[in-house]
Parts: structure tokens; C-alpha cells; sequence
């Protein structure tokens, strides 16, 4: 059984495989980080480290205002040693999912692309959608990166 | 084995086997000189008894072998050869992976080293041949013990006196008889070889000599001075004899450490015994695994942190204890930042003595002939800096000597040395560490490097002509600058570049070059002294606050409208050394609208000879920050060199001067 984090983004929920997942913290300041993509909310300050944050429900793409500040969380994930703090509506739970239950994402999901999803599971009545964080990140990085070369070199 | 022993001993014999390879550099550009191989006697005799003690036979071996060499060389005075140095600089390879093998799995590698040992033997036989009988005298003192036990009864100290004349002593029987008076004079004179009645008699033209004096304890150094004052003396070395061999000897200079050898064995007995105890314990210093260390530096800067933090409470209160307790609290914290700053600091030296022999060896593979120059071996900077830069300067020195120097032939025809000059320079300044590589080469054609761009597209064929020769030689340090055109030689000196200049801006550094066609080429890399806290000025812009390293800060200005001019339509601010273009942070960071309204301040930077006048809203404060960076995830955006966490928590982005200057 793999265990995750169940994030909720709207109305839908998102897991992250716990092993990836490193805290979960309350949002506090958030410095911007100018020049950088929208969904790139700034950086925040964790025991002595800078923490990136990202808006995970930009980056898939739902256009929504959150309701419930009280609620909303940052999920800092730690991949290959790269701290990246997510910003969801809530945190709800940790839930065992077997690894014979995840089912291959349908194409798009949510305004998502396929390949940030690493598979779908069914959470009792709902989907739980089991985010690739790799891919997620690395595509940000490479999508930045893209960006500040057009804005260097032209 | 105990695993802390291990450690000692690699470290010891890595330090060894590192200083015997830089003298057998030393020994290939000066020739044989007796001081010299003494020293590389010392060098590899460590290793020797060291490795034969914790059992690795075959690196004893290969050191025993060495130590042959070098004794040939030294006893029969052949002059040194390339082929001396070939096997030496092969022995010295070999040790060293031999080392890191053991390092490895704590296990010396079975495989042997016939095709060194071979190579020692071949330039030792050729040696030989030139050999000079072995004076059999040499094992001068028979009743050494007898002493030995007299100095014990008498509550003094037996030293044995190896004395050594400069080779073009013309009157090397004087100078010794001179040497034996003094030693009568400062000392109970027990012995010596040659026989004191020789030399007074004139009968004895050797250039070194042995003595053994009886001393009352802590004499010894003062006997030293005498003997090395008189004309031509130049080593006098003093060994501690002492009854019970083992007894470490610390008295400085470094006792004679000479060999256990088969040959010499029977000469000096009580040198080697006293020696290897000595060896372990030259200096005070203390290995710390540089993890510990930056653990260390991390708490630091929490604590710089939350000092500053209290800084902004304690400001807010009028208690006076609280204050004096604030202030007593910011120099402690300041000390132990210095210190710390300060242990994290080490000689250029440490990375650069690897260099020459590289330098050798590309001199040989790429038949260049040069000569290779360090200079500023003894400047400090930040270890983790400096092992960062250690790949990027060989990357360097390669370019240099692969694409800068011409090959002897085309130099001669052009007029120049036939040997080029690669230097290599460190220094400090203005809290900047400055690493310099230079060659005497063919330099880099302007307009060849123009061409290359504007090919790509990069600039356009119009702007060409009114760049400064910086900024077309910046065009160098693309990523893609080479690519296409790998053979050409120009386009030889991108490669990589890239990657260089990547390395060097991580670490909070710039790099830049200077070239001149057909005379050469300067690579400049400037970083920071050290990574972690460095001063800084707040600034706010648009209610965001942003830091300005002091580093990079000329002055902070207030502006009228009159003080503002316009070249082709862009605001630029113009002073007594210039004009400086003035760029608006909030436009540039996307925070907002260029501000109207005057007065406006700027803080005006440098960027090297760069400078760059940065309008802000407001200037906030002066204080150290810590430097911690953005990491992977961010990257690539290049404004920013870092952040840091303010007094009140709230963290603020640290301004990459030299980017914004750069795309200003």
C-alpha cells in the first residue's frame, strides 16, 4: 500500500505520494518573486531555508478564488533534494491506495495535462487524482527557463 | 585497523605525496640542488615508513624505490634529466592512486606496479654508472650510545649536526674548521667526520660534514644560529640522539629525516628512528569534515538572523540594560562570525598546487613551450569557493595553453619568446577575491567573434561597430558560441565557456575577459570572499523590499529632474566620472510604472567598471544578511543572486547587480 496526501484544489483532490511530501505548513508571508511565471506566488521562509511556492491550482489550471483562507495550506514537497512549497485550498487527509488501483489518467484531467498525472484512484465516491511531482516541477523549471532565455537573449 | 588511523595516514601521505610531486616540478625547472632533494627525501620518506607500519607493502615499495632515486641523484651529483623526472612524476601518480584506492575500500589493490618499479630502476641504473664511490666514513659516529649515555648521566642532550656548504665554496676546509670552532665554542664538542684534525690541517675540501655535541637542554637552537651564521653554511640540521629511539623529537628545524634504505642503513642509524615519530606531529591543526563546518555556518546565520530580529525589538524599547545587552550581543555574534569566516578560509595554494604538473603535462601532449607563473599562492578565500573554482580555472589554463599560446614555431616566426608565459594570479580586493588567467598568446580577434554572433543572429551587422571590446568578448560566454564552428580557433576558446561562466555566477561571482589580438588574453574572475553574510543595503521599491550587496553600491543619490539627461531617448544620470544610465527598479522588476516626481534617489552600483544608477522608492537600512539561495526551482530567474530573511521574518530577495547591469 502507498500512502497519500490529499490535496483539495477546488472541488477536486489531488493526492501526492507521501513519501515526496515533507510538511505541510500554514501560509504566512509570501514574498513575490517578480519577473517570474504567474503561478509562482514567491518564496517563503522555512527553518532557515528559502522555499519556493507555487499555486498548484494555476498550475492545473482552475480559475477559482479560494473561500477559506483559514483552510488553505502549502504542501512543501522535497524532489531529488529540491524544496517546493504547494499552495492548496485544504489538506484533508492521508489515505493507503493500492498500487493495483490506480488507474492510467485519462487525457486530460481538470485542465491538466496527462503527463503530470501519474494515474487516478478512486477515493470511496470521488477521484483522487495522484499527481506526477516530478514532471510537474521539471516542467516549470524548463517553461522558466525558456522564458529568461527569450528575455536574455531575445 | 582502527578507521581514525587510516584517516591520519591517508591524509598524511596524500600531503606528502602532493609536495613531493610539486618538488619534483621544482626539481625539472632548477636542476639538482642538495636542499632540494633533501626535501623530497623527507617528502617521500614519511610515506614510506607510514605505509610499511599500517601494512600496504606495495606503496612501501614503490616509496623505497623513490627514495633510491633520489639518493642516487643526490649522492652522485648526475645532473637531472627529464627521464629522472618522468619516473618520479610516474612513482608520484601511482602513489596517489594507490592512496585513493585505499581510501576507498581500506584495502591496498592487489595489482603491482612492475612497469613503475621498472621505470625507476631503468633511471636509477643510468644513474648509477655516474656514481662516485661511496665514502664508507659516512657512518661516522660508532659510539654514539657511549654518548648517548653520557649526555643522559650529565642531564644533557646529544645532537647529532648534518652541515652543509654551499657548493661554490672556495674554501670549504676553512668554512668547515670555522663551523667546528663554533661548535666548540657553544657546545661539548664530542666528534665529527671529517676529523676535526684533518680540517684544521687543511687536508679536507668536503662541502658537508657531520658533528655530535653535548648540549644543556633548549641549547640546541642557539648552536644552530652560530654554525649558520658563518659565510656559506647553508643547512645546518640537528637530530636529537636519544637513548630510547621512539621518543618523539619536535625541536625545530625538522630533525634530518633521512632514509631507512638498504644503502644508507648502515650510515645514519639513529636519523630515520627519531624521524618518524617527529613527522606526526609537525603542526596543530585540526581536520574537520567540512559538513560539520557548514552545520556550523548554518546555525550562524539563524543566529545573525534572530540577532537582527532582536535588533528591531530592542530598538523599539527604552530599557538601557536591554540595550547595552543587544550591543554586547551583536560584537559576539560578530566574533564568532569572523572566526568562523575566518576557519572556512584557506590558502589558493591548497588547490593550485595541482596546477603545475597539469601545466607540464598539456605542455608536453599539446607541444606547446611555456612557462607557467602562480602568483598570490598565500591568498585566503572560502574553501567551498575555492574547490568550486578549482575546475573552472582548469578549464581555464587548458584553454589557454590548447587555444591562446601558438606552438613554438609560429611564435618564433612572429617575433615572440618561443616560450609562452601562462600566469596564473590570485588576490583580494575590496572584500572581492579576484582569480586571474592570463596568457602571452595569439589573443582573440574581435572580429571574428562579431562575425560568429551576428552569423547567429545575436546582434545585428549594425551594432557591431559600436560595442565595446567587452561586450564582444562577452558574446564568448553563450551557451552555443562554438557549436557550429568547433575547429575554428576562436570559436576554440568558447568551448565551455558557458558552463565556466554558469559555475562562476552560482557562486555569487562574475567573469569577464580582456584581450589584445596577437598579444593575449586576460580571463578575470571576480567572488565574493565569502558566500554566507555579506552587508547589504535594503531598499524599497513599490513596498517590496529588495537587498543591494554594499559590494556592489557606489553611493545613494537624490536626483532633481535637472540631474537627468537623455542618450538616445534613455534616462542617464551624468557625474564627475561619467555618465551612468539609470534604470527604474520598478519597471525593471515589473512592480509598477516609472515614478514622476521629484527629487527620486538612486543607488548608483558597479559592476566591475560597470555602474548603473537603480531609482527606488526608498532607502531603507544597512545590515548584514545571509545569503541563502533561491535554489534549482528558481534559478533561472537571473535578477536575483539569493534571499534573506529580515529582522521582522519577512524574507527579501537579494539584487543581482551585475545581471540587471547587464540586460539594463
Amino acid at each position: 500500500m502507498d500512502s497519500y496526501v490529499v490535496m483539495r484544489v477546488g472541488s477536486e483532490r489531488y493526492g501526492a505520494h507521501v513519501s515526496q511530501v515533507r510538511s505541510v505548513e500554514r501560509v504566512g508571508d509570501i514574498t513575490p518573486v517578480p519577473r517570474t511565471l504567474p503561478f509562482i506566488k514567491g518564496v517563503m521562509h522555512l527553518r532557515g531555508a528559502i522555499v519556493p511556492v507555487i499555486d498548484l491550482a494555476e498550475r492545473v489550471g482552475l480559475r477559482h478564488v479560494s473561500v477559506d483562507d483559514e483552510e488553505r495550506r502549502i504542501v512543501v514537497a522535497e524532489l531529488d533534494g529540491m524544496a517546493v512549497g504547494m499552495l492548496v485550498d485544504a489538506v484533508e487527509d492521508v489515505v493507503p491506495i493500492a498500487p493495483e488501483s490506480v488507474e492510467p489518467p485519462p487525457s486530460v484531467v481538470g485542465g491538466l495535462e496527462a503527463v503530470y498525472l501519474r494515474g487516478v484512484a478512486r477515493l470511496g465516491d470521488d477521484l483522487l487524482v495522484l499527481l506526477n511531482l516530478e514532471r510537474v516541477f521539471s516542467a516549470v523549471e524548463s517553461e522558466q527557463l525558456k522564458q529568461v532565455e527569450k528575455l536574455v537573449y531575445g | 585497523m582502527h578507521e581514525e588511523y587510516l584517516e591520519a595516514f591517508l591524509a598524511e601521505a596524500m600531503e606528502n605525496v602532493e609536495r613531493l610531486e610539486t618538488l619534483c616540478l621544482t626539481l625539472e625547472r632548477d636542476g639538482s640542488r642538495p636542499d632540494l632533494l633533501d626535501e623530497m627525501f623527507r617528502a617521500a620518506h614519511t610515506p614510506k615508513g607510514m605505509s610499511a607500519t599500517m601494512g600496504f607493502s606495495k606503496l612501501a615499495t614503490l616509496t623505497h624505490r623513490v627514495e633510491d632515486l633520489l639518493g642516487a641523484l643526490r649522492d652522485a651529483h648526475v645532473p637531472v634529466e627529464p627521464r629522472h623526472v618522468d619516473a618520479l612524476l610516474s612513482a608520484v601518480d601511482r602513489m596517489r592512486a594507490r592512496l585513493q584506492a585505499i581510501a576507498a575500500s581500506s584495502q591496498e589493490p592487489e595489482e603491482t606496479d612492475d612497469d613503475v618499479l621498472a621505470a625507476l630502476a631503468g633511471a636509477l641504473s643510468r644513474s648509477e654508472g655516474t656514481f662516485e664511490p661511496r665514502d664508507s666514513s659516512r657512518a661516522p659516529f660508532a659510539n654514539l650510545s657511549d654518548w648517548a649515555r653520557r649526555a643522559a648521566a650529565e642531564n644533557k642532550e646529544l645532537y647529532t649536526i648534518h652541515l652543509r656548504l654551499v657548493p661554490e665554496c672556495i674554501m670549504p676546509g676553512v668554512r668547515l674548521a670555522m663551523a667546528y670552532q663554533a661548535l666548540k665554542a657553544s657546545a661539548t664538542f664530542m666528534g665529527a667526520h671529517p676529523a676535526e684534525d684533518q680540517v684544521m690541517a687543511g687536508q679536507v675540501e668536503a662541502t658537508e660534514a657531520f658533528a655530535a655535541v653535548l648540549v644543556s637542554p633548549g641549547e640546541i637552537a642557539r648552536v644552530r644560529e652560530a654554525v649558520l651564521d658563518i659565510t656559506d653554511v647553508s643547512a645546518c640540521d640537528v637530530s636529537k640522539v636519544n637513548e630510547v629511539p621512539s621518543t618523539p623529537v619536535t625541536d625545530k628545524p625538522r630533525p634530518e629525516r633521512d632514509d631507512l634504505s638498504v644503502k644508507d642503513s648502515m650510515s645514519r642509524p639513529s636519523f630515520g628512528a627519531l624521524a618518524s615519530g617527529a613527522d606526526l606531529r609537525r603542526d596543530a591543526t585540526l581536520r574537520v569534515p567540512v559538513r560539520k563546518a557548514d552545520e556550523l555556518m548554518n546555525a550562524l546565520s539563524d543566529l545573525v538572523i534572530t540577532k537582527t530580529r532582536l535588533a528591531t525589538l530592542v530598538a523599539a524599547s527604552d530599557d538601557p540594560d536591554l540595550k547595552e545587552a543587544a550591543e554586547r550581543l551583536d560584537r559576539l555574534v560578530a566574533d564568532i562570525q569572523d572566526g568562523l569566516t575566518r576557519l572556512r578560509m584557506v590558502l589558493v595554494e591548497t588547490v593550485f598546487h595541482r596546477y603545475p604538473r597539469m601545466m607540464r603535462d598539456l605542455e608536453r601532449r599539446l607541444r606547446r613551450e611555456l612557462d607557467f607563473v602562480m602568483t598570490g599562492l598565500d591568498t585566503e578565500m572560502d574553501r567551498v569557493v575555492l574547490e568550486e573554482m578549482g575546475e573552472v580555472l582548469v578549464h581555464l589554463l587548458r584553454n589557454a595553453v590548447d587555444h591562446g599560446l601558438e606552438p613554438p614555431e609560429v611564435r618564433e616566426s612572429q617575433g615572440k619568446p618561443r616560450r609562452g608565459t601562462v600566469r596564473l594570479s590570485a588576490y583580494t580586493s575590496g572584500g572581492q577575491v579576484f582569480l586571474e588567467v592570463s596568457d602571452d598568446g595569439r589573443g582573440i580577434d574581435r572580429d571574428r567573434v562579431l562575425q560568429t554572433a551576428i552569423a547567429k543572429g545575436w546582434v545585428a551587422p549594425e551594432e557591431g561597430a559600436s560595442m565595446s571590446d567587452e561586450s564582444v568578448f562577452a558574446l564568448l560566454f553563450r551557451p552555443g558560441f562554438s557549436t557550429a564552428e568547433r575547429v575554428s580557433d576562436i570559436s576554440g576558446r568558447g568551448v565551455g565557456l558557458d558552463a565556466v561562466r554558469e559555475k562562476v555566477e552560482a557562486l555569487g561571482g562574475q567573469i569577464r575577459l580582456q584581450s589584445v589580438l596577437g598579444a593575449g588574453t586576460t580571463f578575470i574572475i571576480q567572488l565574493p570572499l565569502t558566500l554566507a553574510i555579506l552587508p547589504a543595503l535594503l531598499v524599497s521599491v513599490r513596498g517590496q523590499v529588495f537587498a543591494i550587496p554594499t559590494a556592489n553600491v557606489d553611493e545613494v543619490r537624490r536626483l532633481t529632474r535637472d540631474d537627468i539627461r537623455h542618450v538616445q531617448e534613455r534616462p542617464v544620470l551624468r557625474d564627475e566620472k561619467g555618465i551612468v544610465p539609470i534604470v527604474d527598479l520598478a519597471e525593471r522588476l515589473a512592480l509598477g510604472a516609472r515614478r514622476e516626481g521629484y527629487p527620486q534617489t538612486v543607488v548608483v552600483c558597479r559592476d566591475g567598471k560597470r555602474r548603473l544608477a537603480l531609482l527606488v522608492d526608498q532607502v531603507l537600512d544597512e545590515l548584514e544578511v545571509v545569503n541563502k539561495p533561491l535554489g534549482r526551482f528558481l534559478q533561472h530567474v537571473r535578477e536575483f543572486a539569493g534571499a534573506t530573511v529580515l529582522g521582522d521574518g519577512r524574507v527579501s530577495l537579494i539584487l543581482d547587480v551585475r545581471f540587471i547591469a547587464n540586460s539594463a
